[in-house]
C-alpha cells in the first residue's frame, strides 16, 4: 500500500488509486501516518492544486483486488504540471511507503530520472499498449455497462447510449485517441499489435482550437464547438459540384475539403470562433473515423472500440464516430465506447502491480 | 479593346499575361475545381530550329522553320471564372457565337456548377466530361509520352529528384492520389478503368484555409514560402517530447510527430514573430 497505477501521456497524466475499504479497526490503528495522510488527501478532495481533478462519477466501489476490497479512484492532471506532482509526492513522503510505482506512457521514460532523484522512487516502466489492453480487460470484467454504443447517432431526439455486451470481444480494434492516435488490433487474449495511427489527435484539436479561437482549455474548446456550424468553414461536395457527385456516390452534404472556404476573405468574415472550433472538431474526428474504418476493413474486424481522453465530455465526437462508421461501412462496422475513457493505461499498471505482489 | 480587356483582367485578379497565349488556342479544355480552374490548350507554334549537322552536298540552310503544336498550362482561382470566360469569348471565339471550329471541353465539379454561365458567355453547350476519366487519360498520356514527366523524391540522395522515362514496364495498375481541394485515391487499372478506393477531406484546400486563418499570408504561394522558413518541431509534439527519446518497442523514432499542433495549446500566448512560420510548417506536414 498505497496501490497506484500511473499513465503519463503527452498532454495528461492519469493516476488510478485503490482505496481499501475493508480496513479493520485494528488495521486502522496500525496504519502508518504517511499512508493515512495520502489516503485522506486523495479521497477527501476532488481537485488537487490548480489543475488536478478526480473524476468522481467514474469511481468504482467494491472492487476486489488481491484479496482486498476497495474503491478505485480516477485522477488526472496536465503532464505540464508534473513538477508539481513530483513535489507533492516528495512532500507526502511517498518513498517511505513504496519503492516503485508502476507507470506507463511516454512520461514514465521521460520523467524517470526526476522520480528517482526527487522522490527517490523507481518507476517500473510498462508498455502503454500492453497496459491499455490489460486495463480494458479488467474494467470491462468489473464495471457493469462499461461498454456501450450510440443508437440513432444522427437523430437528436432519439439518440441514446445503449449497453453492449463485450464479454466475447475478439477480434476487435482499439482506437486510442490521446494527444495522438494509436490503433491496435486485438485478435485474442495476449495477441495484439499496433497496426496504424495518426498524429492528428486530441492534441491537434486542442492546439488548433487554441490558435484559432484564443481558448485555453479542452472544456472551453468543446463548449465553443457545440455552438458552432462547420458548414460555413468547410467546403462541401455540393459547393464544388452544385449537388451530389453521383459517379462516386458522394452526396452533396459530405465534406470535400475541410477549412476549404477559409482561403476566401469574404467567407472568413462570416464565420465566428464557434464555427472554427466546430470545424476543427469535425475534421479531426472524421479523419480518425476514416482511418479506423479502413484499418478495420484491412484486418477483417467489425468491432471498433474508441477510447482516450479526447472523448471525455465530447458527445459530439462520439456520435460523429458512431454515425460515420455505420454510414461508410453500410452498417458492417460497429463503433463502441467505454465509460472510463482514457484511464485504462493507469488501470493496467495497477493490475501489473497486483500481479507482482503475488 | 485589347488594352481595356487586359486592364479589366488585372482588376479581377488574373494577370493579363496569363491568358495572352490563349488568343491562338485551337483546342481549349477546362478543369474547374473547388479552388482552382486549370486550363490546358493547344496552339500552333512556328519556331526556328537550328541544324547542327549540315549536309555538304545539299548546301541547305543551317536552320529550318518548323510548325508544331504546343501544349500550354495555366491556372487561376475559380472565383475568376467569369473574367476568363469573357476573355475566351472576346479573343478566341471571335464576334460570332458559334464555336468556329474551336474545340472546347470542360470537366471538374465546376463544369457542372457553371454549366449555365459557360452557355451564356460562350453561347455553346459544353458537355461535362467525366472528371476521373479525364484525369487518367491525361495522366496516362503524359506518362507514356513525355520524358521526365514522372519523378521520385529521395530525401537523402543528391540530387534528390530522380526522373523516370516512359518505359516498357507495365503501367497498370497504379494508385493515383489526386490532391486538390480535397483528396481522392484511385486504383487505375487500365486506360479507361478506374476505381475510387478512398479519400480524405484534408487536402490542399485545408492547408490553404488553415494557413489563411493562422497567418497573414496572402495567397497559396506565400504560404509555401512561409512554410519553407518555419520549424514545425516548435508546434508539433514529437515522440521524443513525450518519451524523452524514441518509443523503441514499436519502432517509433524520437523525431516522428506524435501529435500535430500538440504544443500549440501551450504556446498560444506566444507572440513571437516566428510563430506564424512555425505554424505553417506544422500544417504542411
Amino acid at each position: 500500500m498505497p496501490w497506484f497505477g500511473m499513465d503519463i501521456g503527452g498532454t495528461l497524466a492519469k493516476l488510478v488509486y485503490f482505496e481499501p475499504t475493508d480496513v479493520t479497526p485494528d488495521e486502522e490503528e496500525l496504519e502508518v501516518e504517511t499512508l493515512r495522510t495520502i489516503r485522506r488527501y486523495l479521497t477527501s478532495n476532488v481537485a488537487y492544486g490548480s489543475d488536478g481533478v478526480r473524476d468522481v462519477h467514474l469511481e468504482m466501489k467494491n472492487v476486489k483486488l488481491a484479496g482486498r476490497v476497495g474503491t478505485l479512484h480516477f485522477i488526472r492532471f496536465p503532464t505540464a504540471s508534473m513538477k508539481s506532482f513530483i513535489e507533492l509526492a516528495k512532500e507526502k513522503k511517498l518513498a517511505t511507503l513504496a519503492d516503485t510505482i508502476c507507470a506507463t506512457g511516454g512520461g514514465a521514460y521521460k520523467f524517470e530520472e526526476d522520480f528517482n532523484k526527487e522522490v527517490e522512487l523507481a518507476l517500473h516502466k510498462l508498455d502503454e499498449l500492453q497496459m491499455l489492453i490489460q486495463g480494458i480487460n479488467f474494467i470491462d470484467d468489473t464495471y457493469p455497462s462499461e461498454c456501450f454504443y450510440w443508437a440513432h447517432p444522427d437523430d437528436e431526439e432519439q439518440c441514446k447510449k445503449v449497453p453492449f455486451d463485450f464479454s466475447d470481444p475478439y477480434p476487435y480494434l482499439v482506437v486510442n485517441i490521446g494527444s495522438g492516435v494509436s490503433i491496435i488490433a486485438v485478435k485474442s487474449q495476449g495477441d495484439y499489435a499496433r497496426v496504424s495511427g495518426t498524429s492528428l489527435g486530441g492534441g491537434t484539436f486542442l492546439g488548433l482550437c487554441c490558435l484559432l479561437t484564443g481558448c485555453n482549455t479542452f472544456e472551453e474548446a468543446i463548449e465553443m464547438a457545440a455552438q458552432g456550424d462547420s458548414k460555413k468553414v468547410d467546403k462541401l461536395v455540393k459547393d464544388i459540384y452544385g449537388g451530389d457527385y453521383d459517379k462516386f456516390n458522394l452526396p452533396g452534404h459530405v465534406v470535400a475539403s475541410s477549412f476549404g472556404h477559409m482561403m476566401c476573405e469574404d467567407h472568413r468574415k462570416t464565420v465566428c470562433k464557434e464555427d472554427l472550433a466546430r470545424s476543427t472538431l469535425v475534421t479531426i474526428t472524421n479523419n480518425i473515423g476514416s482511418i479506423a474504418r479502413m484499418t478495420a476493413l484491412n484486418h477483417g474486424i467489425n468491432k471498433v472500440v474508441f477510447v482516450g481522453n479526447f472523448l471525455r465530455v465530447n458527445p459530439i465526437a462520439m456520435k460523429l464516430l458512431a454515425y460515420a462508421m455505420e454510414y461508410w461501412s453500410k452498417g458492417q462496422l460497429k463503433a463502441l465506447f467505454l465509460e472510463h475513457e482514457g484511464h485504462f493505461g493507469a488501470v493496467g499498471c495497477l493490475i501489473e502491480l497486483i500481479k507482482e505482489k503475488r | 479593346m485589347a488594352e481595356y480587356y487586359a486592364k479589366s483582367l488585372e482588376l479581377s485578379g488574373i494577370p493579363a499575361l496569363t491568358l495572352t497565349n490563349l488568343k491562338h488556342a485551337e483546342r481549349i479544355a477546362f478543369d474547374i475545381g473547388g479552388s482552382l480552374t486549370k486550363l490546358a490548350f493547344f496552339s500552333k507554334i512556328s519556331h526556328k530550329r537550328a541544324l547542327y549537322t549540315i549536309n555538304p552536298n545539299t548546301k541547305s540552310n543551317c536552320e529550318t522553320e518548323e510548325e508544331g503544336w504546343r501544349l500550354h498550362f495555366i491556372n487561376f482561382e475559380t472565383k475568376y471564372i467569369e473574367s476568363c470566360l469573357d476573355f475566351v469569348k472576346q479573343n478566341v471565339m471571335g464576334r460570332s457565337t458559334d464555336v468556329n471550329g474551336k474545340i472546347i471541353k470542360a470537366t471538374g465539379g465546376g463544369a457542372h456548377k457553371y454549366k449555365q454561365l459557360i452557355n451564356e458567355k460562350l453561347g455553346v453547350e459544353i458537355s461535362k466530361e467525366d472528371e476521373i476519366q479525364c484525369l487518367i487519360k491525361g495522366c496516362n498520356f503524359l506518362l507514356k509520352n513525355i520524358p521526365d514527366e514522372a519523378f521520385i523524391y529521395e530525401k537523402h540522395s543528391n540530387p534528390p529528384y530522380k526522373f523516370q522515362s516512359p518505359s516498357n514496364q507495365p503501367l497498370f495498375p497504379y494508385l493515383l492520389v489526386n490532391i486538390g481541394s480535397g483528396v481522392s485515391m484511385m486504383k487505375v487499372i487500365s486506360d479507361t478503368e478506374v476505381e475510387r478506393i478512398g479519400g480524405t477531406s484534408l487536402g490542399g484546400g485545408s492547408f490553404w484555409g488553415l494557413g489563411s486563418l493562422l497567418t497573414k499570408a496572402k495567397g497559396f504561394d506565400e504560404l509555401l514560402e512561409l512554410a519553407e522558413k518555419g520549424d514545425h518541431r516548435l508546434v508539433d509534439m514529437l515522440v521524443k517530447d513525450i518519451y524523452g527519446g524514441s518509443y523503441d518497442l514499436i519502432g517509433l523514432p524520437g523525431d516522428i510527430i506524435a501529435s500535430s499542433f500538440g504544443k500549440a495549446a501551450r504556446s498560444a500566448s506566444d507572440t513571437s514573430t516566428h510563430l506564424h512560420e512555425r505554424i505553417k510548417k506544422g500544417k504542411l506536414s
